[in-house]
């Protein structure tokens, strides 16, 4: 018991300098995009207003509204201080737009299509890789191993252009786009519809909001699984012919516990790469959500670069350094949880 | 005599990419209940390829090509994967070489002592189970309170300790221990080869030793079979073997022993041990052997009996 | 020096991953080919309307005059894919060295040297590194604006990180190895030592990661383009002429996005097979 909460208390302590350790990291990509979006010469304003003649009255107003006007340092930490409160600032092309308020409005839809994506990217990647690894040489390991080359090299608007194409245009089984039929009334919790039909109970609006997440999760979860199955591949093959493989044998365990138990050991270098596939997953994210006009962080992003939105160009990519670095946190807990041989 | 488990012309082959290595052939003998036996010869002779094919586990690309092994007089060759299944860890069990890498880094190791309990039925409960482990711990001299830690924080032999509690958990009949001090420090070694003969005597079982140590083999063995790319040379009781190895190869061996004969200067046996994929014709040790004659390296010797040995040189096969 | 007897040697021996890698670089040179070739190879022009007005306002199906379909406004579709391999690799190629250029010297500098300026920059690095990589080039084409060259120097943003990791990691390695412990006391200078001792160690790996780095790459460029951040419509690009199609996706012009798409996967397929077929040859593991 008093062992136990020993360990407790070693694992927050832990997770706090893990924590410390991200805000560095979140500090250089502040300091990047600022120094990107406001030093590089040019002005964001004139260019976000596009080529029209702007009075010079209007253009020093707008400067001062959206501070500006101010000395660059003095925009370093001012900036840097709103958004540690949640201020993201103002729409630089529609004003008294609040960044924030749409940022809030879009993250849990980009958190619903990136969690369903990993998803069916470890599934696929967990049941490809574990078939390779299985009949390593065979016919099989042969065509699961194109299946990882392949799978990463598809490009995510083209495949999810495919699905639409075969499941929307020809079959017309699913949606080809956005979150909800607008016949669907859904009361927003979350915003994450799946979760929120759950929680208010609302079959009709759950089965909806899960038709129109299939294709994006299914696009975004093939791509990724490509690196996955490789991974789970190489790592499981390995762990077969380790020695306590064939000690479990030897003590007469059944096949499935002993795969069971080799996954188990697979898993912990996969889970560390799953921080670094992180990257790659937001990325994928993006441009599934502008395939399927998927209202997240991406299509967002899409929109406000098309109108040079600067100031929301800036706060969306904070949002993304911001999630790198919490799921990176998580993925470091999960892995001293899981690895017994890590001291913390 | 009754015996434990009986090989008749057991041959394991490796189908590698440069062609079939004859890992163990036409290898018969037979193993007498309750005695300890050796195994010894030289790195790649198909120790441990006899070993495993006891327990019907050779990997790939290696398969068991011909023989039957009797074992309670059943044809373990001839079984059903699930009865095989039954049998290991509960009748035949083994000990590996390496402690440190034959545990499962990421369990405890009670749980895998447990394992063996709930496998095969003993119980379905894991807390009885795990007390089942303490105890098991405990025959084998690790206080019963480790079942809660993992592999890394045990110490080398501490881990080959839990290693042979969990094999000797069910009390079975062979225990099969495949270099089990080798990657271990001499004072541990003793200690470890002291605990197996203890359990041997305490569980009624029968051991067999795979070693290339031919002192240790002679200190604590009823039998030594010596092995010689594949094939088991010589086989029988200890002291005759130690006093008048019949096979030149035997001899060898125990020359590159200085201990056991008191010999001043080591002796090694020149050259090197045969391609396996490609061996000699005749006799296999023919190359190296200092009493080679005319049909050595013409035809293979049989088994001869020479009082209770078995030999295959043509030295006695007339 | 390697001699280009040596070369071949390295690429067409019998050796572990030819067939990958030869697959791969067949792929590859056939793009090289229909960019070089263009004008000759493409029957019409990129912004040329290819059929009558009367048919122009939607796109049509592929017939014998247009192997790939037309698209809403006449382009034949086959023609500005080959077209478009020319933005497309010179976006890929140009960014590919130019991250080279910079993260190469910086990580054998870096892991040679240590101390506070490889502590440093490490952390710069890692952090673009575990950044999303094509949030990043979006951000920066955003600003510079669209154009090839913009759309490369943005590239290289996201790549040199992971040049500069790799050479770095390996540099370490290299470092603690004997051959550059006997250059150094024979007192050869550090120059010497990274050109001559330590760089010919990193290059089979240099070479792996360039494959993974330049599959990653073309699908940032196709990313960038979909965003409209490389060339202007109706300029040809890859991803930019996917976007477009997926208009029409629901009257059924499957062909306007299925060839540019199927370009830019094969394209990618192509460096992915070099860079797998490199590494299963000298028995490099890579994160990706
Ligand atoms: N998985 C395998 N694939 C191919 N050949 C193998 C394999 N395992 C063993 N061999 C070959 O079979 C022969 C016998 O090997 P084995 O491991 O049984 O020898 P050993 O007597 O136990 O040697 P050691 O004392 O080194 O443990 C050797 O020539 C070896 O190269
Ligand atoms: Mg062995």
């Amino acid at each position: 018991m008093r062992e136990g909460v020993a360990r407790v208390g070693r694992l927050l302590r832990y997770i706090v300098i893990r924590g410390l350790l991200i805000i560095p990291t979140i500090l250089i990509l502040y300091t990047l995009i600022f120094i990107l979006l406001r030093v590089i010469p040019g002005n964001p304003i004139l260019s976000a207003l596009g080529t029209h003649y702007v009075p010079p009255e209007i253009l020093q107003e707008k400067m001062h509204r959206l501070g500006l006007d101010k000395p660059l340092y003095v925009q370093y930490f001012d900036y840097l201080w709103n958004i540690l409160h949640g201020n993201f600032g103002e729409s630089m092309v529609i004003e008294g737009r609040s960044i924030s308020k749409d940022l809030a409005y879009r993250i849990p839809a980009t958190i619903e299509l990136t969690i369903a994506g990993f998803t069916v990217s470890v599934l696929l990647g967990l049941i490809t890789g574990t078939l390779a690894a299985l009949r390593r040489g065979s016919k099989i390991d042969y065509s699961m191993r194109v299946y990882g080359i392949v799978a990463y090299t598809l490009f995510i608007p083209w495949l999810g252009s495919l699905f639409i194409l075969l499941f929307s245009v020809y079959l017309g089984w699913l949606p080809a786009g956005g979150r909800l039929d607008p016949s669907i009334t859904l009361k927003r919790i979350t915003g994450i519809y799946t979760l929120d039909a759950i929680l208010t109970g609302n079959p009709a609006a759950f089965f909806n909001a899960l038709k129109h997440l299939i294709l994006p999760a299914l696009t975004l979860g093939i791509v990724l699984s490509g690196a996955y199955t490789r991974l789970v591949r190489s790592n499981l093959s390995d762990i077969l012919q380790a020695d306590f493989i064939r000690a479990y044998r030897s003590r007469g365990l059944p096949e499935t516990k002993v795969l069971k138990y080799a996954l188990r050991n697979a898993m912990i270098p996969i889970v560390t790469y799953m921080g670094l596939q992180l990257a790659i997953l937001l990325g994928g994210a993006v441009l599934t959500e502008t395939t399927f006009s998927w209202p997240g962080l991406g299509s967002y992003l899409f929109e406000k670069i098309q109108y040079r939105d600067y100031s929301a160009i800036q706060g969306t990519i904070m949002v993304f350094a911001f999630m790198v670095g919490l799921v990176s946190l998580i993925v470091d807990i999960i892995y001293a949880l899981i690895d017994p041989r890590i001291r913390y | 005599m009754e015996s434990v488990v009986r090989l008749e012309d057991v041959s394991v082959h490796y189908y590698t990419f440069t062609g079939v290595v004859k890992a163990v052939d036409r290898v018969t003998l037979d193993i007498p209940r309750g005695e300890f036996v050796s195994f010894v010869g030289e790195s790649g002779s198909g120790k441990s390829t006899l070993a495993l094919a006891l327990l019907r586990l050779v990997p790939p690309p290696g398969r068991i090509v011909s023989g039957r092994i009797v074992f309670n007089g059943m044809d373990l060759l001839s079984l059903p994967e699930q009865k095989m299944r039954e049998l290991r860890g509960k009748s035949i069990s083994m000990v590996f070489q390496d402690p440190m890498t034959s545990l499962d880094p990421v369990r405890k190791v009670g749980e895998q002592i447990a394992d063996v309990y709930i496998e095969h039925g003993v119980t379905t409960d894991m807390e009885e189970a795990l007390k089942l482990a303490r105890e098991a711990l405990e025959m084998v001299g690790i206080p019963g309170d480790r079942v809660n830690y993992y592999p890394h924080q045990l110490s080398g032999g501490q881990r080959q300790r839990v290693l042979i509690a969990a094999a000797v958990a069910l009390k079975p009949s062979l225990l099969i221990a495949d270099e089990p001090t080798t990657a271990l420090d001499v004072i541990v070694q003793a200690k470890i080869m002291d605990l197996l003969e203890d359990l041997m005597k305490e569980l009624k079982m029968s051991v067999i030793l795979i070693t290339h140590d031919i002192a240790l083999a002679a200190e604590r063995s009823d039998r030594i079979a010596v092995m010689y790319a594949g094939r088991v040379v010589e086989y029988g009781p200890v002291d005759a073997i130690i006093e008048n190895p019949l096979h030149p190869y035997t001899r060898g061996l125990l020359e590159s022993a200085p201990d056991l004969w008191g010999e001043k200067r080591i002796k090694g046996i020149p050259g090197n041990p045969p391609d396996l994929r490609n061996p000699p014709r005749g006799c296999p040790f023919h190359p190296r052997c200092p009493r080679r004659f005319d049909p050595c390296d013409k035809d293979e010797p049989e088994y001869v009996k020479v009082d209770d040995r078995i030999v295959s040189c043509h030295l006695y096969t007339r | 020096m390697p001699t280009i007897s040596g070369v071949t040697q390295q690429i067409f021996g019998r050796k572990p991953g030819r067939g990958l890698l030869l697959t791969g670089l067949a792929i590859i040179l056939a793009f090289v080919i229909l960019a070089v070739f263009a004008p000759w190879i493409a029957p019409y022009g990129p912004t040329e309307r290819s059929v009558p007005s009367s048919l122009a306002a939607s796109p049509q199906p592929p017939d014998r005059n247009h192997i790939m379909g037309t698209t809403e406004l006449g382009y034949d579709v086959f023609s500005r894919i080959v077209w478009g391999t020319r933005i497309v690799l010179y976006v890929v190629a140009f960014s590919a060295i130019l991250s080279m250029a910079i993260g190469v010297p910086l990580g054998l500098v870096s892991g040679f040297y240590g101390g506070k300026l490889d502590r440093i920059l490490s952390m710069v690095m890692d952090s673009i590194y575990a950044f999303p990589g094509i949030v990043l080039a979006l951000a920066v084409a955003s600003v510079l604006g669209p154009s090839p060259t913009n759309a490369a120097i943005s590239l290289s943003v996201v790549y040199v990180p992971t040049f500069f990791r790799m050479v770095r990691g390996q540099v370490l390695e290299v470092r603690e190895s004997l051959y550059v412990e006997a250059a150094e006391a024979l007192g050869y200078p550090n120059t010497h030592i990274m050109l001559y001792h330590v760089l010919p160690n990193v290059a089979p790996t240099i070479l792996v990661v360039f494959g993974l780095a330049a599959t990653d790459a073309i699908l940032t460029e196709a990313g960038l383009a979909f965003f409209g951040l490389t060339v202007s419509y109706p300029s040809p690009d890859w991803g930019l002429d996917l976007r477009v199609g997926l208009r029409y996706l629901d009257q059924g012009a499957w062909w306007a996005t299925l060839f540019p798409g199927i370009v830019i996967t094969l394209l990618a397929l192509g460096f992915a097979l070099v860079g797998e077929g490199l590494g299963e040859r000298y028995a490099i593991r890579t994160e990706r």
